[in-house]
């Protein structure tokens, strides 16, 4: 396998250790933070929309209402010198219990701020918990 | 200087999409584990390649569009728009897709499957 820096992925990897503090603290403000101003995320079941930070932020804060105490399970983070790929498991209790939506998200790294993310779900778990709507 | 693990993904991708069971068999250890996120099960190699040769038999075509790889510490990762036709007139247009493949000694050793579930229902494939 081919060498990656180690100098790239020792600054890619200070900025998600960072991150996974911050998503497993709840605190939006401080995941939001992470992001650069111009960032964009996207979401593979809305491919035509990129949300910007603020967006972003109205995201977490309308699902933390819905899917609460949320928690993660079996996270795995993948390091690149363009950025990291994060697979984990995102748990949370729902008007009809609790439910386990497995996700992955790639961020794109510039410094030490985020400049994209992209975040893959499967809905069908998210329509069966109502937190999806259609 | 042996193959990058995004070298064997990419060779391995092209032996998928040129309809090549034997060649796909070929780029994967004995010890491969599948698992797609919308099914949430593990699967083995001889699975794996069962599934996909039952979905052969019903794809018409199969695209990886816009396809990008990126070396990772374990192997790589793909991303990319999946595109399918059936041999019904059923369309997989363009779901996005991403792979994680772990590679080690010049096998994948591991594949792990993201893709929105609802996106596939049209191809009636399991696995």
């Amino acid at each position: 396998m081919s060498a990656l820096d180690p100098a790239a992925l020792e600054r890619v990897g200070a900025v998600a250790k960072s991150w996974e503090a911050a998503c497993r603290s709840l605190d939006n403000d401080a995941i939001v933070s992470h992001l650069r101003d111009d960032a964009k995320v996207w979401y593979n079941f809305d491919p035509g929309t990129e949300h910007d930070r603020e967006a972003y932020r109205k995201i977490l804060n309308d699902s933390a209402a819905t899917f609460r105490n949320q928690r993660y399970e079996d996270m795995r983070v993948n390091l690149h010198p363009g950025g990291f790929v994060e697979q984990a498991t995102l748990i949370g209790d729902t008007d009809k219990g609790e439910v386990a939506t497995p996700f992955l998200l790639v961020a794109t790294v510039e410094g030490d701020k985020i400049t994209r993310v992209a975040e893959y779900f499967d809905t069908s778990i998210m329509h069966q918990a109502g937190l999806a709507g259609g | 200087m042996a193959d990058s693990g995004c070298d064997i993904v990419r060779r391995y991708n092209e032996a998928w999409l040129s309809r090549d069971l034997a060649g796909m068999a070929g780029f994967l250890g004995e010890d491969l584990v599948l698992w797609h996120n919308h099914i949430g099960q593990e699967f083995t190699k001889e699975q794996m390649l069962s599934f996909v040769g039952d979905a052969l038999k019903v794809l018409q075509k199969v695209e990886f569009r816009n396809a990008r790889r990126t070396a990772s510490e374990t192997g790589c990762i793909q991303q990319h728009d999946l595109y399918c036709e059936m041999g019904d007139g059923g369309v997989v247009d363009n779901a996005p897709q991403v792979i994680v493949y772990t590679v080690r000694d010049g096998l994948i050793r591991r594949i792990e499957e993201y893709i929105d579930g609802p996106a596939l229902a049209v191809t009636g494939i399991k696995g």
